[in-house]
């Protein structure tokens, strides 16, 4: 059984027969597939990239005015309170320590934080983003004037891609996050919207910014009514 | 049996299936190691690639089964070679050129494949167009409705764990088997290699849509991006590379446990459940569903990546045991045909569903490599 198991068949030259491709032709088909299709989904995306023009004279009157009385949102475990336009923000989280607004342009969280000074608060609330759903997370700078409820604090812009934590679509998004203290209570409010490339109009680009400026400007830390 | 050296070669009993078969290393009607009465199964020795084990996370060697050995190098080169690519462009903060390529990678190299094996026999456009073009088709369709997700999700609308990690993979795993179903019928696709190669093109089709559509910001920003370079490295080779790899393994255990199903070419009196359509289904589904979820929960991105490639790496494991099993098990009547060279070990060898030399499956060879072989390696004396 062994001496014919062990029987060896003769080998044929290893030469190309039977190959469609030879080495050679695997790569360059693969380098020239690769380039070739790239440069055309390039080519594509060049011509649809989208384009930031003034609208001057043609601008139209601003849209995001409030129209309807604002409600008010009282913290009862901390005495803050928030005064937003309901139509604008709707209360998504409500806990002790945080509150949460949404609106159509993004979100805005303000929590409640122990920190030693109002630049760690806003360190820690930036460390605490997650990196998987804002990935290259790049400082833009200070933000001039940070203030939460007539209250000067601190706080930093970033740039960022904000990829949802069920996967999709990622896109360029910036993250704002402020800082204040009042009687002893250190309020961080950290929001997000998408990228508007308007800059000059639009402070660091955040797209929502107008709707985020009436919670933080009409925050009432305890025994400021 | 044909006489080879000019000596009359005896047959031979072997010790697995006790058919008659020419001398050799493996039994040319079974598989299984002559001399061995323990390595029927020849773990050892993959069966469309004898000289790697089963249990090796090998990605050339299990999505292109059907290369023979001699090819498998530089299709390897050029998969490396393109990964440095990707690394280097993404580390210049190249991002478009670098997405770019980490998409269009693997499908590249499968249509390469596609064409060297001659899977599609007379009906190339049918088969690119209902694995890789309807793949790509439905990846399209499948990133603009995440797109419009993820604009609610930045809007503050938090879709949930069971929508994003479970109902999203579930949907997206269907899609991405539903262009080869349109093949399943043909009869002269009957081999469960047909059904993986299927599987995996259209797995590629759907994920390159997905990564052109899903990092189109990506495309139409400036050449040179101004991101970290770390965080697109990672995210690049997770929705490029990983996903790909990931994609067309489930799609691929699918597929080719259906053929194996639909055209009954399995030998075995009781094909193991194990390894079946319905046990590889929901492996496939429990796999993509884990990662939806690991996605959704785990907030460090570097972590995400280690999780999706050790994932990537255990998917291509158990896609090998399978194939391996139904290679084994997949032919007709046994016969010793006239001899043939192996397209994998290049011994001249009487023809017989394994290669007697190496124990290949000659239903892992390339189409024009079979001889008189057949769509599944059968032969006929």
């Amino acid at each position: 059984m062994s001496a014919a198991v062990l029987r060896p068949y003769p080998v044929t030259p290893r030469g190309r027969a039977g190959r469609r491709m030879s080495d050679r032709g695997v790569r360059a088909r693969a380098i020239a597939a690769v380039v070739v299709i790239a440069g055309i989904i390039t080519v594509i995306a060049v011509l649809v990239r989208p384009v930031s023009l003034p609208c001057g004279s043609a601008c139209g009157r601003p849209t995001d005015a409030v129209v309807q009385p604002p409600a008010t949102y009282v913290n009862s475990a901390h005495g803050f309170a928030i005064d937003y336009p309901p139509d604008r923000l709707t209360i998504a989280v409500n806990q002790a320590d945080v509150v949460e607004f949404h609106s159509g342009g993004g979100p805005i969280s303000f929590s409640v934080v122990q920190a030693p000074s109002v630049d760690a608060a806003v360190s820690q609330a930036v460390n605490g983003l997650s990196t998987s759903t804002f990935q290259d997370l790049q400082v833009i700078g200070p933000v001039r004037g940070a203030e939460i409820g007539y209250v000067l604090g601190a706080g930093t812009a970033w740039s960022a891609t904000y990829v949802p934590p069920g996967g999709g679509g990622a896109s360029p998004v910036r993250i704002a996050v402020l800082a204040a203290q009042s009687g002893g209570l250190m309020v961080v409010a950290t929001m997000f919207s998408s990228y508007d490339p308007d800059t000059a109009h639009v402070p660091y680009g955040l797209a929502a910014d107008s709707l985020f400026d009436y919670p933080i400007s009409n925050f009432h830390f305890p025994g400021s009514r | 049996m044909s006489d080879i050296d000019g000596a009359p070669a005896p047959l031979v009993i072997c010790m697995h299936c006790g058919e008659q078969v020419a001398p050799g290393g493996y039994c040319g009607s079974c598989g299984g190691h002559l001399s061995d009465a323990d390595a029927q199964h020849r773990l050892h020795a993959y069966a469309a690639s004898p000289h790697e084990s089963v249990h090796r996370a090998a990605v050339v060697t299990t999505l292109f089964p059907q290369l023979p050995h001699r090819d498998t190098h530089v299709f390897r080169e050029v998969l490396v070679g393109g990964v440095a690519l990707v690394l280097l462009l993404a580390a210049l903060r190249l991002y478009t050129p670098a997405t770019l390529t980490a998409a269009l990678l693997l499908p590249v190299l499968y249509a390469l494949y596609l064409y060297e094996v001659e899977v599609y026999q007379h009906e190339p456009v049918v088969v690119l167009a209902a694995t890789l073009a309807l793949g790509a088709a439905l990846g399209a369709v499948y990133a603009l409705v995440l797109n419009a997700i993820s604009t609610d999700a930045l809007g503050g609308t938090d879709r949930g764990p069971l929508f994003s990690g479970v109902l999203l993979p579930i949907v997206m795993q269907v899609l991405m088997v539903a262009g080869p179903l349109l093949l399943l019928s043909r009869s002269h696709f009957d081999g469960v290699l047909d059904g993986l190669t299927f599987g995996v093109a259209a797995a590629l089709g759907f994920t390159v849509a997905m990564v052109v559509a899903g990092e189109w910001h990506v495309l139409t920003a400036e050449l040179r991006g101004i991101g970290v370079p770390a965080d697109s490295v990672l995210r690049i080779v997770r929705a490029g590379l990983i996903a790909a790899v990931v994609n067309a393994s489930t799609t691929g255990l699918i597929t080719a446990t259906l053929w194996v199903r639909r055209h009954g070419r399995s030998r075995a009196a009781r094909p193991s459940a194990w390894r079946g359509l319905e046990v590889s289904a929901v492996v496939a589904l429990l796999v993509q569903i884990g990662l939806g979820l690991a996605t959704y929960f785990i907030h460090d991105l570097l972590l995400q990546v280690v999780v999706w490639a050790i994932a990537a790496a255990l998917l291509l494991v158990w896609l090998r045991v399978v194939l391996h099993h139904a290679l084994l098990e997949e032919g007709g009547t046994h016969h010793v045909g006239p001899p043939g060279v192996c397209p994998e070990c290049h011994n001249l060898v009487p023809t017989m569903l394994f290669c007697p030399s190496c124990g290949v499956a000659r239903s892992a060879a390339p189409r024009h490599a079979r001889g008189s072989g057949g769509a599944t390696g059968e032969v006929t004396a």
